[in-house]
């Protein structure tokens, strides 16, 4: 039973290397280009609408990190902080209970 | 003689034939990356694509980036595309080996034995091992192996041509790696 060790296995991915790049000996029609041009021609009516897709997706998706980490944040902040009701709110900053009620009465609470 | 950039901006500014000019410049780039990386009868769809793909692209093309470099990112990302297809569809034909391709394989690793070929003459039993080989990775794998160890790209270099971060690239070669020894590994135990 063999093995690979290291240097054969270096040995093994040089030949496969070779077998690789005997590839690229394929060739392709003569007329390829000449089709290829043609269909290019004949989307040209969605060619500007395609386009601004394009610009649209790139631009959205260049964003979703900056949106995870908002919500990251935003969700960090919620967590710290406790949820007040506008009356305890507005008490947390009035330290004086005699102006708290009079603020109270004139704003309508 | 216009520059790319500027037969670009003809492109989009209304003159779609100028991008022939594009496609006869370009054309045996595109081919080359794409003969490597997909089965021969898709050669000719695959690079079709690139260039469709390259032309609805074109408005996101930046005029001072290089656009063969640009070109070549299309491309192989076109390739990647189809092998990601492939899979997800189960439309990749898992060939089989049989002992010659054993055989050879031990010739090869064996320490008397000088490379079985030349490079302008690759054996059939390395190109199906290869095929082989390459059918048992993911799409992802595939890529990475293709670009690092079979055509010696950088890291950086894949990076870029595939629009992944240099440290997936590195992690995806160094697991792929070792995938594909394993597979050989398991062939020759065979």
């Amino acid at each position: 039973m063999m093995s690979i060790n290291k240097e054969q296995f270096a040995k093994v991915m040089k030949a496969l290397r070779f077998a690789y790049n005997g590839k690229e000996k394929a060739e392709v029609g003569d007329m390829w280009q000449t089709r290829v041009m043609g269909h290019i021609l004949s989307m040209d009516p969605y060619y500007t609408k395609a386009g601004y897709f394009e610009l649209f997706q790139q631009f959205v998706w260049k964003l979703t990190p900056v949106t995870f980490v908002l919500i990251g944040l935003l969700g960090l902040a919620l967590f710290k902080m406790d949820f007040y009701s506008d009356y305890e709110f507005t008490k947390s900053f009035v330290s004086n209970s005699t102006d708290f009620v009079t603020l109270a009465m004139y704003s309508g609470s | 003689m216009f520059t790319d950039s500027e037969i670009v901006r003809q492109v989009l500014e209304g003159n779609v034939n100028s991008f022939e000019s594009l496609m006869s410049r370009h054309k045996d780039l595109v081919l080359k990356i794409v003969k490597k990386h997909v089965p021969y009868s898709e050669v000719e769809e695959m690079a079709q694509e690139a260039f469709i793909r390259a032309f609805q692209s074109l408005p996101g093309f930046k005029s001072k980036g290089d656009f063969k470099q640009w070109l070549a990112s299309i491309a192989v990302r076109t390739c990647y595309d189809y092998w990601r297809k492939a899979y997800r569809n189960k439309e990749v034909t898992m060939s089989s080996l049989s002992e010659k391709h054993q055989k050879w394989l031990e010739e090869v690793i064996s320490d008397q034995a000088e490379l079985p070929f030349n490079e302008d003459d690759p054996q059939k039993e390395a190109t199906e091992l290869l095929d082989w080989a390459m059918e048992k990775l993911t799409a992802e794998d595939r890529m990475v192996v293709e670009l690092i160890y079979l055509e010696g790209l950088s890291g950086k270099e894949a990076a870029d041509l595939l629009g992944w971060s240099v440290a997936n690239i590195k992690v995806r070669a160094f697991r792929s790696r070792n995938k594909l020894r394993k597979l050989l590994k398991e062939t020759i135990k065979r």
